[in-house]
């Protein structure tokens, strides 16, 4: 029996503006279920913004966003959340008073996710121990890897579908870089869930995304399987 | 042994404070203490409300005194006109806070922030005199309502302690586990970033009227209490004093900090009462205790108490070291 299948993500023509600056021209991207995608670019060049035209925080101007075959480039964040969207901001985005436990039944806030807290809690413990150690901790003495794996975590609480991750890497250690992206791997294998990451850092994400886009100026300039690019294709792109 | 209780000295003092306040009417009972210790009760819950919807929502409302009366208000008005049940008329007293709060305040306040929701809810309160003294015979004027029928007949100061001391017991209890609940965090992150709260699926206007409807009914809950304990109630309720007083014991016990405005009320309530010794200084010289404290722990006594404890974490690490 076949079935249809939208895919997850289905982004068409998205412009988007800060004031009078146009930071999306016609952007362009489509992510198949259970598909993990990379997007890479320099700074500035609309990554971020993107991601928070999709998680409905700074609404598209123009340009349609399609998860899982419904228009949600109108919709209410909140509501985003509620369809299976989540969304992890880069850098520090916690709420520092609050403990780790408070920040994780934080991200289970939608009306979906609250049946499920303890099975998704379980598992953001079994992915990252070292936030079941600190659960009981405020978040502001987190560091900053912990804080990472925190956001991601908090993410995964949602019950999400389709997460939407902003540069987890930033500003970690080596060490720490393999840890999140070792815990994105397995959220990889083991859940039914599709990934849009942005990232600035090339060699591990190239290993965990099934394809890679391109985004400059504004406009996607390049789409391709990730086997197919090296390192050196997409840094030159930056320049 | 002394280490251990120097490491729940928070709970031992809880439990201490709460079995002094169960027993003190068996063991002492003097009716004049009797009676600030209900005072004390009742401030304390409109305090803590105040601290739920100021403090971990975030909303700058300024109105809650207005909350409180307009539970007071309807409670005796509905009990002396027809002659209900003070117990029901409580509850109606509490309902109608949260009708009229709910939408004369939380629906506008959907679509303002920060001090513009603290105007709206101060032109709230403060026209409630107003409209109380325009319609005298529903609400006595500026005479007030009198004779307003107790909780039972033959009710004694002691059974009103208890009763009271029960009601604090129960709001108090209300409060902590709606803190501690998703939409306790939900006020929180609203409080702390709206936006990324949002982000996290929060929906806002359900938080902000849920905060609203809530702190109105247990507000004006607390006014119906009040109102059958005391017996009569004025327009001057809605006086600039009480509502300093309120607003002190938030900033004294630590705004956003639980049990904060409780210990607020234990300084201003029995400040207030023994500074009366002091007659016309009396508020001056409250001012002055608010104005040291504020000035020694800006983040009011739970600061202190953050501090004792930071103290004592020091004092037993050096210990453990040393042995």
């Amino acid at each position: 029996m076949t079935r249809f299948n939208p895919p997850a993500l289905e982004i068409q023509d998205v412009d988007s503006f800060y004031g009078e600056l146009q930071v999306l021209r016609k952007a362009s991207l489509r992510l198949q279920q259970r598909e993990v995608v990379v997007l890479f670019g320099p700074n500035g060049h609309g990554k971020s913004t993107l991601l928070k035209a999709i998680a409905g925080i700074h609404p598209a101007a123009a340009g349609s966003i399609r998860y899982l075959g419904e228009e949600i480039s109108r919709t209410p964040s909140a509501q985003i959340v509620e369809m299976g969207v989540a969304y992890i901001p880069e850098a520090r985005n916690l709420f520092t008073d609050m403990t780790v436990g408070e920040n994780l039944r934080l991200g289970a806030y939608n009306r979906r996710a609250r049946s499920q807290v303890a099975q998704n809690l379980a598992y953001v413990f079994d992915l990252f121990p070292r936030l079941a150690e600190r659960r009981d901790q405020i978040a502001a003495t987190l560091s900053g890897g912990e804080s990472r794996m925190l956001a991601v975590g908090r993410g995964l609480m949602s019950g999400a579908a389709l997460l939407l991750i902003d540069e987890p890497s930033i500003g970690l250690s080596p060490i720490m870089k393999r840890a999140v992206f070792g815990a994105i791997a397995k959220i990889k294998s083991a859940r039914d869930i599709a990934v849009l990451m942005v990232e600035q850092e090339v060699e591990h994400p190239l290993r965990l995304a099934d394809r890679v886009y391109l985004l400059k100026k504004g406009r996607v300039i390049l789409e391709k399987p990730a086997a197919e690019i090296n390192k050196a294709e997409i840094e030159q792109a930056y320049f | 042994m002394m280490i251990a209780a120097m490491a729940h000295w928070k709970k031992i003092g809880i439990i201490l404070g709460l079995t002094f306040i169960a027993l003190y009417p068996l063991v002492h009972g003097d009716t004049y203490v009797m009676h600030i210790f209900i005072l004390f009760f009742i401030w304390a819950v409109v305090a803590s409300n105040w601290n739920l919807l100021m403090g971990y929502a975030g909303i700058f409302s300024l109105g809650n005194i207005g909350y409180f009366a307009i539970g007071a208000y309807a409670s005796g008005i509905l009990c002396k006109a027809f002659g209900w049940s003070p117990w029901v008329c409580i509850l109606m007293g509490g309902l109608a806070s949260m009708v009229c709060v709910t939408l004369f305040v939380g629906l506008p306040a959907l679509r303002l922030s920060g001090i513009y929701i603290a105007l709206l809810s101060l032109i709230f309160a403060d026209s409630l005199p107003t409209i109380l003294t325009q319609t005298r015979s529903i609400t006595g004027g500026a005479m007030g309502l009198h004779d307003i029928p107790p909780l039972f007949e033959g009710i004694t100061r002691l059974q009103s302690y208890y009763i009271n001391f029960a009601l604090f017991l129960v709001m108090l209890t209300i409060i902590y586990r709606t803190i501690h609940s998703s939409t306790g965090l939900a006020f929180v992150a609203l409080r702390d970033s709206r936006s990324f709260a949002k982000a996290l699926g929060v929906n806002e206007y359900k938080e902000k009227i849920k905060v609203f409807a809530l702190v109105s009914l247990l507000t004006g809950i607390t006014g119906g209490f009040y109102v059958h304990y005391l017996g009569d109630i004025s327009p001057t309720t809605l006086a600039i004093e009480p509502f300093l007083l309120a607003i002190a014991m938030m900033e004294m016990g630590g705004i956003g900090r639980f049990p904060g405005a409780v210990l607020g009320a234990v300084i201003i309530v029995f400040g207030n009462e023994f500074l009366r010794l002091a007659g016309t200084l009396r508020l001056a010289l409250l001012g002055a205790l608010i104005c040291a404290i504020i000035l020694f722990f800006p983040g009011g006594l739970m600061q202190f108490i953050d501090w004792i404890d930071l103290r004592l974490t020091r004092l037993k690490a050096r210990r453990a070291i040393s042995s």
